[in-house]
């Protein structure tokens, strides 16, 4: 499903985000990604989202070389990709509904489907109801699972996430771990950056670790934690 | 690359072209919206915009009246034809005829030896001193109301009626016409040159405009991007931004020349009175208005694009 080909990335500067990095996730895995602040686990995910390109290296998607996209269809790789930031990104001056709404609107897709799957979606992470709220009426953890239901509106085959529990306390936090597992078991992709170890520590799937931009641990998905 | 959805073929069909037009409504209240968020500075580009298409508007509407005028000035033009003096008068009142039959002038007249000197005896008050002391020097005359104002279709005429036998000269007034036409050409250059500088202008100007909303909305255009917004997606207020305040400088610019003619309108038809014109100014008409409107909002919409293209090119997509 996603595939680094002896990936690296330098940034002006001389900073080198990720080195010689080479990884394989199948479909249908859920992994984590792990490394201290500034290990490159961002950067490794803006790649995969084609948000950047790779100094060296190749980065497939679904047998894509991302290398090789084009401008114009780089938006239709990205509709296939739902992605959760830490600071949820949300459009504070649009309701609730617009914001889940938004994947979809950008689709041209039908009033109809819309408010199906954004009702769907919103319901799924338990926020039924609020549709018409503004973001800067809803809690922080809220927010947050307004972030996850735009990320999975259109059913994206890939699920990123980049911190997602970075501001939330731990039981909030693994509410929002249970719900990528639940996406995970439908048949979704997910690969979820965290540098909260104890979080992870409980969890019995792949772990891949970066440390300097390299690659330390999981570079196989077959391989041992 | 485009993964179609689920749903039944035909309705599935309905539902996209409608979602097209819907997309299309929600980004054209949104524009709206965005524009009367910043009143303020909305007003001062529309206000801007209509100075630019001001003098244009202005200039086409002067060159529209100077062409009425031509046609009002037509009427004083005259050519005099000079008669030899060996052409009797019967000959001469013939030829006045067959002219104005020929030509198809407005008005033909001759004038005899014997009526010339009269008519100058009894202008002048030298009563018969001429006569006694001279003879008739005057020569028998035509005078001819061509009805045709260009000047070079006159020339051509004089010099037709200069080659019959019985015309010595031929004389022409002509110059009101000449400093009309060349008026006209005047303006019809300054007219063309203005446009197309002032129409630069207002792609600047809203192109500006374009270029701060953009950044204004800098997060949310970062934010449709990462859902995967294509370039027309989130090009799309934009232009319509540009096309709106196009159209609203234009409609103030039409406004603004109503009132222009309406305070100007009385001046200018005395004057033309004067010059013994009978016509009267002409406004605006509505396809003037519409045809305005329309360059407005054709500029406004490219400056937008142009502005749209620089930025969204220059950013990473």
């Amino acid at each position: 499903m996603i595939k680094f080909d002896c990936v690296s990335k330098r940034y002006e500067g001389g900073n080198e985000a990720l080195s010689q990095v080479s990884l394989e996730i199948e479909k249908g895995e859920l992994a984590f990604l792990t490394g201290r602040s500034g290990a490159g686990k961002s950067t490794l995910l803006r790649l995969i989202t084609r948000m950047e390109q790779p100094s060296q290296g190749q980065v497939f998607v679904e047998g894509r070389n991302l290398n090789r996209l084009g401008r114009r269809q780089i938006p239709y790789h990205r509709r296939r990709i739902g992605v959760v930031f830490q600071d949820h990104q949300l459009l504070y001056d649009r309701t609730v509904y617009d914001n889940v709404a938004l994947p979809m609107r950008v689709c041209g897709q039908s009033t109809y489907q819309i408010d199906r799957r954004v009702r769907a979606a919103l319901d799924k992470v338990g926020l039924l109801g609020r549709e018409k709220f503004l973001p800067t009426a809803l809690s922080g953890g809220e927010q947050q699972r307004v972030g996850i239901a735009r990320a999975v509106v259109n059913r994206p085959a890939i699920l990123l996430a980049d911190e997602p529990t970075g501001n939330l306390d731990p039981l909030l936090s693994r509410e929002i771990l249970t719900l990528f597992e639940d996406f995970n078991r439908v048949g979704v992709s997910v690969l979820i950056a965290s540098h909260d170890l104890s979080l992870i520590a409980s969890r019995r799937q792949r772990i891949i670790t970066l440390q300097e931009g390299r690659l330390v641990n999981g570079g196989d998905s077959v391989g041992e934690h | 690359m485009h993964r179609s959805r689920s749903g039944s073929g035909h309705q599935h069909q309905q539902g996209r072209f409608s979602a097209y037009l819907r997309n299309h409504w929600l980004t054209l209240q949104d524009c709206i919206k965005g524009l009367v968020a910043t009143p303020l500075s909305s007003a001062m580009t529309v206000f801007v915009i209509a100075i630019a298409l001001l003098l244009p508007g202005l200039l086409s509407l002067v060159a529209g009246n100077l062409e009425t005028l031509g046609s009002g000035f037509r009427d004083s033009a005259s050519i005099t034809l000079f008669l030899h003096d060996e052409v009797p008068e019967e000959r001469g009142r013939e030829l006045s005829n067959d002219l104005l039959q020929e030509f198809g002038f407005e008005a033909a007249q001759y004038l005899s030896r014997a009526a010339a000197l009269a008519e100058f005896e009894a202008e002048s008050g030298f009563g018969q001193l001429l006569t006694e002391l001279a003879g008739n020097p005057l020569p028998a005359s035509i005078t001819i109301s061509p009805g045709i104002a260009e000047p070079t279709r006159i020339q051509r005429v004089v010099g037709q009626l200069q080659d019959r036998p019985e015309v010595e000269s031929a004389q022409l007034d002509l110059l009101w016409i000449q400093r009309l036409t060349a008026i006209q050409e005047l303006l019809g250059r300054a007219s063309r040159v203005l446009t197309v500088v002032l129409g630069m202008a207002v792609l600047f100007i809203v192109g500006n405009t374009v270029r701060m909303g953009i950044e204004n909305r800098r997060r949310e255009i970062d934010v449709v991007k990462l859902v995967g917004g294509t370039y027309s997606y989130i090009a799309r207020p934009f232009l319509y931004g540009g096309l709106l305040l196009g159209m609203a400088g234009a409609a103030v610019a039409c406004g603004l020349l109503m009132i222009l003619q309406l305070s100007v309108g009385g001046a200018v038809d005395r004057l033309l009175s004067l010059y013994g014109s009978a016509a009267v100014l002409q406004g605006m008409s509505f396809n003037d208005a519409l045809r305005l409107v329309g360059l407005g909002g054709a500029l406004g919409w490219l400056g937008a694009a142009l502005s749209v293209a620089a930025r969204l090119y220059s950013s990473p997509p």
